[in-house]
């Protein structure tokens, strides 16, 4: 703790002060009368009294100074918060408030650590507010071109779980279809990493890789449409064996990158009725963005695709769960193309902050699952950005999906703040 | 319903000539001209990196120390290398 004191110098301040003051001005001097001699002595005490109380201002001032410089120790809070209102066909229309904190350590220029909560209203009566920890881990910089880490991270799969899940990032209210709790690509890994980028000319590569404990193949035990469907939002290691995984990508300009990942690994439950089975998921990402004149605008383009192959098993080997004896091909694919355009360069400011977005989503289910239909959806979006990190979003989502299956189409609003 | 989607649907049509006619809701651009930003390298990584995924955040939006923090978070994401890590900073610590 630090200790407030006097310099030195400051003690000779005051004394010449009180010298100064105590010879007296040269009207004080020349006074007679012993009534005026003694205003003055009273105005020197003043002015003693207001110079010791500007000394000990500065002094705390500078001790507040110092206070706010630390060592090499930085703390950062950040983060977003958004409200989202959803109307889709067949269900009740509703809000969603989520608050997602960041907090963010650095502790000195090669260590640090970061993670991001997501606090969240239940979706039920009971007015509970449901926790996740979307990541949180500690990375070491080990050179220009390499760090290391390890905790519960976001998943280098693609770009979307990485760099652009954040709801003021987003350019739509809702995640592709290929994320999220159907989808077959992974968002977060329990693990360890590392990753790192280096330039080849005027080109650039980065690259990730990591060993994690890997998803979990849900074999129907407890929820039987879903039999096949693998679990990214598990932490447990089921197998004794680890998932292994990484992406790369490829710069060769700097409005460009495209990149391929990769994860593979065992995803059965030791001691399950199902049979051992390994998981192999593969995809391609791009992202393009284009900021000129003659647009009057910025025009992105982003895509990303994934085909998922587990391996043939039998689930509910012995029909004791009520759909099984079960085996299927399971062999799943899908991803997004998203475009969106925002004329910046209008020479209006209502226009310079309206941007139209598109995306198509596209998820295949293998014919013989539990639930094999696939599905199209096609979405359109106005965003009007209020600042930098803020915006309302305005999404119309049209469902198509087959096999007899009701389409469900959805009306999105959301208003995402980051901070 | 068919009806009340048509209606909700034109409803952010309705909100953004609302918006148009308050004065001031417009975000600030970085004004920045490409020719400028070319001629400071910790300028033109930050406009050719950051705005990869999002809209670019003024220098003025975080303190020197918070900027060290974030672009440590921004190395991470986006996996810069060292050498970008610091002519960003360095740009963004030093403002327009």
């Amino acid at each position: 703790m630090k200790h407030l004191h006097r310099k030195p110098g400051s003690s000779f301040v005051v004394l010449l002060s009180a010298l100064v003051l105590g010879t007296g001005s040269p009207a004080t001097a020349q006074d007679t009368g012993g009534a005026e001699q003694e205003d003055g002595a009273v105005q020197d005490e003043e002015l003693l009294r207001r110079l010791r109380e500007l000394e000990d201002r500065l002094l705390g001032v500078e001790a507040t100074a110092e206070l706010g410089s630390p060592g090499s120790t930085r703390f950062l809070w950040s983060g977003y918060a958004f409200t989202r209102y959803t109307d889709a066909e067949g269900m009740n229309s509703s809000f969603r408030s989520v608050f997602a904190p960041l907090v963010l350590w650095r502790v000195d220029d090669r260590l640090f650590f970061e993670s991001e909560f997501e606090f969240a209203l239940e979706l039920d009566d009971h007015g509970e507010t449901e926790l996740e920890i979307e990541y949180m881990n500690a990375a070491y910089i080990v050179n220009d071109h390499l760090m290391v880490g390890g905790g519960l991270f976001l998943t280098p799969f693609g770009l979307f779980a990485e760099r652009i899940h954040p709801a003021w990032i987003n350019k739509l209210p809702d995640m592709p279809l290929s994320s999220g709790h159907d989808g077959i690509v992974p968002f977060n890994s329990v693990g360890v990493w590392a990753r790192g980028g280096f330039a080849t000319g005027s080109s650039k590569w980065n690259y990730s890789v990591y060993v994690s404990n890997g998803p979990r193949l849900n074999t129907g035990e407890d929820e039987p449409d879903e039999a096949g469907v693998l679990h990214f939002d598990n932490y447990e290691d089921v197998d004794n064996s680890r998932a292994i995984g990484g992406r790369l990508g490829y710069l060769p300009v700097p409005e460009l990158e495209l990149g391929a990942s990769f994860l593979t690994g065992g995803v059965t439950s030791s001691g399950s009725d199902v049979e051992d089975a390994d998981a192999e998921i593969f995809g391609v990402d791009l992202s393009y963005n284009w900021d000129a004149r003659s647009l009057k605008g910025r025009a992105e383009l982003r895509a990303e695709w994934a085909w998922s192959d587990v391996d043939n098993v039998t689930y509910d080997p012995t029909g004791a769960l009520g759909f099984g004896p079960l085996t299927y091909d399971n062999e799943r694919s899908g991803g997004y193309v998203m475009a969106s355009y925002r004329p910046i360069w209008s020479e209006n400011d209502v226009l310079d902050d309206l941007e139209a977005v598109f995306r198509f989503d596209n998820l295949h289910r293998p014919s013989g699952a539990p639930e094999s239909f696939d599905e199209n959806r096609y979405t359109v979006g106005l965003n009007y950005w209020l600042s930098p990190s803020s915006v309302l979003k305005a999404a119309y989502r049209f469902d198509d999906r087959d096999g007899g299956e009701e389409d469900v189409d959805a009306l999105l609003l959301q208003f995402a703040v980051g901070f | 319903m068919k009806i009340q989607t048509i209606v909700a649907a034109a409803s952010p049509l309705l909100l953004a000539a609302a918006l148009a006619l308050q004065p001031g809701c417009a975000s600030p651009e970085p004004e920045v001209e490409p020719a400028q930003a070319a001629a400071l390298p910790g300028a033109r990584l930050w406009a050719e990196n950051c705005v990869r995924c999002h809209n670019l955040r003024l220098p003025d939006a975080y303190s020197d120390a918070e900027w060290s923090v974030v672009m440590m978070h921004m190395r991470l994401r986006a996996n810069l290398t060292g050498e970008e890590h610091r002519a960003i900073l360095e740009f963004l610590q030093a403002g327009f």
